[in-house]
């Protein structure tokens, strides 16, 4: 397992509905968890892990005696890009809606690019129509909540991976 | 032939500059775009409730007579007024004029809305001639800390003033419907806009006025009611604005000191549905209960059978029975 699998893996991990991965693998242990709160995709070191520290920022931090050699890499394809991924949560309590009103094309789609202050969708809270804007840049990886379904205070609402670039 | 919203818009406008007066074909652009196409406008223009008569020589567009589309109609407190014969919704209008930083006061009236908007998925039926549909700017100096409360204020300035001119027993349904029994006679949509570093509220207030029952569409022709209806006598539209505009601006500038304290009070007392049951549903979730009132953040608290308290930040409501001690 080199380190473009352990990216691979935390890319999966980010982009599919993965809380939890563990692979095992020639006496190696890789275990990469979601928190569902938390901004980013997180390596969590086991006790025979090999020891990273966190790989998904500086790649070059994985040691041991599976380090992979440089030379392996190919000149032509560079690493694969990591995620950040930031979290857009509910500011309040109330019923989500994707766009201003029934007949009209959602504030956003997924893989859209986001630039920050837009309005990413509604929150009716007591029948007023609440706008909520991103504070962040970036690509929508994921809409978490269907058109019109109840929302609670903290909710997850929309993924964005701020280390995309259009 | 299907008409062309934008064409309409166009036309009424056009019409409605020179109103009463006969405005001939060609200066209605129909030589260029074509006679059809232009007829067909003007015929959703009559549709919409517009007073349009045709003739070879041109157009004639008379105006309702108590149209409130004259500024100098509004109180001394309102911003400046933005009319048009048609609009899609006065409220995505005054949305879109918040954003670029639209004065405190500003409200934006139509004669006709095209896509008139209730709540999510509703459409609000709003003809020209018929009734009051208007949006109103309002700007707190500082951020509101229970924006939620807003609609409520706005709905309990509209009951006040509908009472004052003697519907005594319009009601208020959570959040902010005005009802005459079971039947709406008014509705409120507030949005909430950002635009730089301050916020906006658009208050979109739609009144049944001068309908007959006849004139609803028939889906919804048990569950509406018009002023005209209910006080028996032709209300004027403009005088209502003038009212309803006033008592908005002052009822703002009292409570947006308070942080909108007063607000959950007035509604409590003033609603005439608390006591109520009714029947809920949140998402999913179908429930019943009697209204105990609203909390401090605007949200419906709800006393269920099982005696537990329920409280809703969103969901739509029911009534269901009047109990005797709000009397019709």
């Amino acid at each position: 397992m080199d380190l473009k699998d352990v990216e691979h893996l935390a890319r999966l991990v980010s982009e599919l509905d993965i809380a939890e991965i563990e692979i095992k693998q020639f006496g190696k242990k890789v275990r990469i968890v979601k928190h569902a709160y938390s901004p980013q995709t997180v390596m969590v070191p086991h006790a025979d892990t090999v020891p990273i520290a966190p790989p998904i920022q500086s790649p070059m931090a994985i040691g041991g005696p599976s380090q992979p050699e440089e030379s392996s890499r190919s000149e032509a394809a560079p690493p694969a890009r990591p995620l950040e991924v930031i979290a857009i949560k509910a500011p309040m309590v109330g019923t989500f809606y994707r766009a201003p009103a029934p007949d009209v094309p959602p504030y956003v789609e997924v893989g859209q690019m986001l630039h920050s202050g837009q309005t990413v969708c509604i929150i009716e809270a007591m029948k007023l129509m609440n706008e909520i804007h991103s504070d962040v840049k970036g690509k929508i990886i994921s809409i978490k909540i269907e058109n019109a379904e109840p929302v609670e205070f903290g909710q997850v609402l929309l993924e964005v991976d701020t280390s995309a670039r259009e | 032939m299907k008409s062309d919203l934008g064409l309409v818009t166009v036309l009424a406008a056009r019409l409605w500059a020179q109103r009463g007066q006969l405005v001939n074909w060609e200066h209605l652009g129909a030589d260029v775009r074509g006679y059809e196409k232009t007829v067909a406008a003007l015929s959703q223009l009559l549709e919409l409730g517009f007073d349009v008569r045709l003739s070879p020589a041109g157009v004639r567009l008379v105006p309702p007579a108590d149209t409130p589309c004259e500024a100098d109609l509004l109180p001394e407190q309102a911003g400046p007024c933005v009319y048009s014969p048609v609009v899609d919704s006065t409220n995505t209008a005054g949305v879109q004029l918040a954003r670029v930083g639209a004065h405190h006061g500003t409200t934006v009236i139509a004669e006709a809305q095209l896509k008139g908007r209730g709540h999510h998925g509703h459409e609000w039926f709003s003809p020209a001639g018929m009734g009051l549909w208007f949006s109103l700017i309002l700007r707190p100096a500082a951020s509101v800390k229970k924006p939620g409360l807003v609609p409520l204020l706005v709905g309990l300035c509209v009951v006040r003033v509908l009472r004052e001119l003697g519907a005594r027993a319009a009601s208020l349904k959570w959040a902010n419907d005005v009802l005459w029994g079971k039947r709406k006679v008014a509705g409120i949509l507030v949005e909430r806009v950002e635009s730089g570093p301050r916020e906006a509220f658009v208050a979109g207030v739609g009144i049944n006025i001068h309908q007959k029952e006849s004139d609803f569409p028939e889906e919804i022709r048990d569950r509406c009611l018009s002023l005209d209806e209910i006080l028996g006598a032709s209300i004027n539209r403009s005088d209502l604005l003038h009212k309803l505009v006033e008592e908005l601006i002052s009822r703002w500038h009292d409570e947006v000191s308070s942080g909108f304290g007063g607000v959950v009070k007035s509604w409590n007392e003033e609603s005439g549905t608390v006591g109520m049951s009714v029947r809920a549903a949140v998402g999913q979730e179908i429930l019943t209960g009697v209204i105990e009132g609203v909390g401090d953040a605007g949200e419906l608290m709800l006393r269920c059978p099982d005696g537990s308290l329920r409280t809703m930040a969103s969901g739509r409501i029911e009534l269901m029975a009047k109990p005797d001690h709000v009397g019709l």
